[in-house]
């Protein structure tokens, strides 16, 4: 199921302003290589950047909430909520948690992966996926991107956050593609390197694909 | 990139973490030795120059503790050998004792300590501004705001501190700590790792040279607060009516809302880095010709408070504010300072989002968890079903590492967390004063020879009569996996029930966590024995922590086989989901038990968990030969 895809996304004006980006995921999907490998495309590009999350915990299957500043001059490492421009989700709960983050009209690329916390499962009060998307979509431009499926069809199950870049590239025009390809060379480790550079090329294409949509 | 990929390049931009920037100034500033005890946020620091160390020829450990680390780096510094040592805001009352006589003495060679503290306490047991260990010990403090100027001021303290012969202190906190930022590099030059000890009379401070060296002190720091003025990191810029001072993270939150708010061409900024002192030519030169002065910083007023000395004593009658203006717990953030500036600029309160009314689908709360494989996890469970079963008082004093989290449902095993060392120490209070009450103190291997030996050698001693339980994982795991004592390097390690023993514990038992039977009996005969002989008893749980095993599993080519749940014989009773409550495991709509094959790790773990052997591995393993990978 997709939700509600941003049609008058076009290319995204670059750089007049600092971008935000929010990300949130689940500790070991892989949201701070998400984070950093923007971060190194944002600097290989020419900007200046700054990447804001409270590491400690978070390896931990907790909540995890990067923030990404992309822009000419940036010096604050977080910012306010309703700033972001992006949410970009590993998590369907997560990212519902971080919806009051995006601004309006902002937009959501989503995973559609759902990790019921245990807390939740104890208490007998899990979120249903399809209620979860219907908040993202009735509460943001949410895109959807079926990317564990994806990451899983290229090869290798643990590159669902590369999807998302890809998706999110697609979808922005953000960044340079040369510049994103070689910051995952630097964030990725060498034998999970190609798949997860296929990862990112299908959420490219799956991402250029929604945008395109009439 | 990381440090490591940076210390081949003598110029250029890297994206580093805040603490690596530090790491690659004490580099730059051509450091001998750093020495640390791990905590969030400090770790990386002396954790990338640990990575570098043999590429670089510097001197690099882990230490026991801060005081130990804080200790090994000041020798080298009265060496003449340049020394870093970096803590967690509470590691620095640790280190305390040793920071105090450091002023006393001062250094020959640059000492840079850096304290990284946490507001909020994302990953800390309480919020403490170390900017006022400079106020009691008589060290400077700096504060920068960026990863760039990190690795610029320290750089420049090293000079400073060796200038001055005294030490500094470099305060960060999270948001800095833990940022990244483009950072431009300089050369590394080749380092001075091997000194001289030329004897003094400050460097014994026995009371009668301690009362010449406090005199000294005092005239140090004269001399230390006119050094200051010159600062190249301190700056005054832009003009108006209103002077804003900013320290440290709250002057990046400044400079980006003057544009935002359109305050550029109204205001005068003082930006700080020297926080404490704050150096007083400066301010006055800052403060001319304003009508107000508003100050920006996080948690104690500590900058404020100077200010306000500072113009009383030059009878300045300008009006200050500063903290009144929003709440002193918690970090600064940027919504704060927007908040503050429209008020005192009286610009309309930030517009609202539309949907800021929330959400339709409650959220559930996901605090952190054992993960899977940990050995912790079958301890603690079975622990809770012991007790519940034997239906044992207990009072469970814990500490500061994974196993905190056994705190949470479903286990509930910790009454207390406090401070490093606490359980033992609380431990042996609790024995003493409570009735029919078996107490428990839990310990990683780690935070026991952090602060855990001289309360057990006091329950030793004077006869405690508590289950002390040391959870040996062999790493300081919480922190990262920054190797402890008891973390086999080519062999070498220092063996917990032999330290044990030599203190004189007579019931020294070592359990595997996964063998739950055999945790039951342990603990049962540890319970019998605290009654009977009211003395301590020791357990150790021994089993590495599932991510270092697994690590080391998957580089050496080993397939992690997943475990599934035999659907025939699984009745839905739940104890896996609810009470061992592994992520893997999860619960059908029937209730009954599934297994997450990209979640489980294969351990094994929950095998003797189900009354029903209804799990079993998805196709034959031998958990013997991998019990290598374990122990």
């Amino acid at each position: 199921m997709l939700g509600s895809v941003p049609t008058r996304l076009s290319r995204w004006p670059v750089m007049s302003r600092i971008v935000n980006i929010a990300i949130a995921s689940v500790g070991g999907q892989g949201g701070l290589t998400l984070s950093r490998a923007l971060a190194i495309a944002a600097v290989l590009d020419g900007y200046s950047v700054r990447t804001g999350e409270t590491l400690g915990m978070s390896q931990r299957f907790g909540s995890v909430l990067s923030y990404v500043r992309i822009g000419k001059r940036v010096f604050s490492p977080t910012f306010s909520t309703g700033e972001a421009d992006f949410l970009l989700g590993l998590e369907l709960v997560e990212s519902v948690r971080a919806l009051p983050l995006l601004r309006d009209g902002g937009v959501a690329v989503v995973a559609d992966t759902l990790k019921i916390p245990i807390s939740a499962s104890l208490e007998k009060m899990s979120p249903r996926v399809d209620e979860l998307i219907r908040e993202l979509t009735r509460r943001s431009r949410a895109v959807i991107v079926p990317a564990s499926k994806i990451a899983r069809d290229a090869g290798n199950p643990r590159a669902a956050n590369m999807v998302v870049l890809g998706v999110f590239q697609g979808i922005s025009g953000l960044l340079t593609e040369t510049s994103l390809r070689k910051a995952i060379s630097e964030v990725v480790p060498g034998k999970w390197l190609e798949t997860s550079m296929k990862a990112f090329d299908e959420g490219l294409k799956y991402g250029v694909s929604v945008r395109t949509v009439p | 990139m990381s440090l490591r990929r940076t210390i081949g390049l003598s110029s250029g931009v890297a994206l580093l973490l805040g603490n690596e920037a530090i790491a690659r100034g004490a580099l730059e500033a051509g450091i001998g030795v750093a020495a640390a005890y791990p905590g969030t946020p400090s770790s990386e620091i002396v954790g990338s120059l640990y990575e570098v160390a043999s590429d670089v020829g510097i001197y690099v450990e882990w230490s026991t503790n801060e005081k130990v680390a804080f200790e090994l780096c000041w020798a080298a510094a009265l060496s003449g050998v340049r020394a870093l040592t970096a803590m967690k805001h509470v590691g620095l009352n640790v280190a305390s004792d040793a920071l105090m006589s450091s002023a006393y003495t001062g250094v020959r060679e640059g000492f840079v300590v850096v304290s990284a503290d946490d507001p909020s306490m994302w990953s800390s047991q309480n919020e403490q501004d170390n900017r006022l260990y400079g106020l009691i010990s008589y060290i400077p403090v700096f504060e920068p705001e960026n990863p760039e100027e990190a690795k610029e001021l320290t750089k420049f303290l090293f000079d400073f501190s060796s200038q001055m012969a005294h030490p500094v202190i470099l305060r960060t906190t999270t948001r800095l700590s833990h940022v990244r930022g483009p950072v431009n590099l300089g050369p590394i030059p080749k380092s001075r790792t091997v000194g001289e000890f030329k004897p003094e009379p400050g460097y014994a401070l026995l009371p009668s040279n301690s009362r010449v060296r406090r005199l000294e002190l005092l005239r140090k720091w004269e001399s230390i607060e006119r050094e200051l003025v010159k600062l190249p990191f301190n700056k005054v810029y832009g003009d108006g009516k209103t002077l804003i001072v900013a320290a440290g993270i709250s002057h990046a939150y400044v400079s980006e809302l003057l544009t935002k708010l359109g305050l550029a061409d109204r205001v005068r900024i003082l930006k700080l880095v020297s926080v404490y002192p704050v150096p007083k030519d400066l301010l006055l030169k800052a403060v001319d010709g304003v009508d107000k002065v508003v100050v920006i910083e996080e948690l104690e007023p500590v900058v404020e408070l100077q200010v306000r000395s500072v113009l009383s004593a030059s009878k300045i009658n300008v009006e200050v504010v500063g903290r009144e203006l929003h709440e002193r717990a918690y970090e600064v953030t940027f919504e704060k300072v927007e908040s503050v500036l429209r008020r005192v600029f009286n610009l309309p309160s930030t517009p609202r989002k539309k949907d800021s009314e929330g959400g339709r689908v409650s959220i559930p709360p996901r605090p952190p968890l054992f993960c899977s494989g940990c050995p912790y996890r079958p301890l603690f469970f079975e622990l809770r079903r012991t007790i519940n079963q034997a239906r044992i008082k207990t009072v469970f004093a814990g500490d500061i590492g994974c196993y905190s989290l056994a705190y949470y449902p479903p286990y509930r095993l910790q009454d207390t967390c406090v401070e490093m060392g606490g359980s033992i120490g609380l431990g042996n209070g609790f024995s003493k004063v409570l009735e029919d009450t078996v107490v428990v103190s839990v310990i990683g291997d780690s935070t026991f020879y952090h602060a855990g030996i001289p309360a057990l050698v006091n329950a030793v001693y004077n006869e405690h009569p508590q289950i002390v339980m040391v959870l040996d994982n062999m790493v300081t795991a919480m922190t990262g996996h920054q190797p402890s004592p008891s973390t086999r390097v080519d062999g070498r390690y220092v063996p917990l029930e032999n330290l044990v023993r030599g203190v004189g514990v007579e019931l020294v038992s070592v359990v595997d966590p996964y063998d739950i039977g055999k945790v039951r009996e342990e603990f049962l005969k540890a319970v019998e024995y605290v009654k009977t002989s009211r003395k301590p008893a020791v357990l150790i749980f021994r089993r590495k922590c599932a991510l270092v095993a697994l690590d080391e599993m998957r580089d050496a080519g080993e397939l992690i086989v997943p475990y599934i749940v035999d659907q025939q014989k699984c009745t839905g009773c739940g104890i896996c989901y609810n009470f061992f409550a592994c992520p893997a495991i999860v619960s059908g709509d029937d209730k009954k038990a599934h297994i997450d094959p990209d979640l489980c790790v294969g351990c094994g773990a929950c095998v003797p968990v189900c009354p029903f052997k209804a799990i079993a591995p998805s196709k034959p393993v031998d958990q013997g030969r991998l019990a290598k990978y374990w122990f």
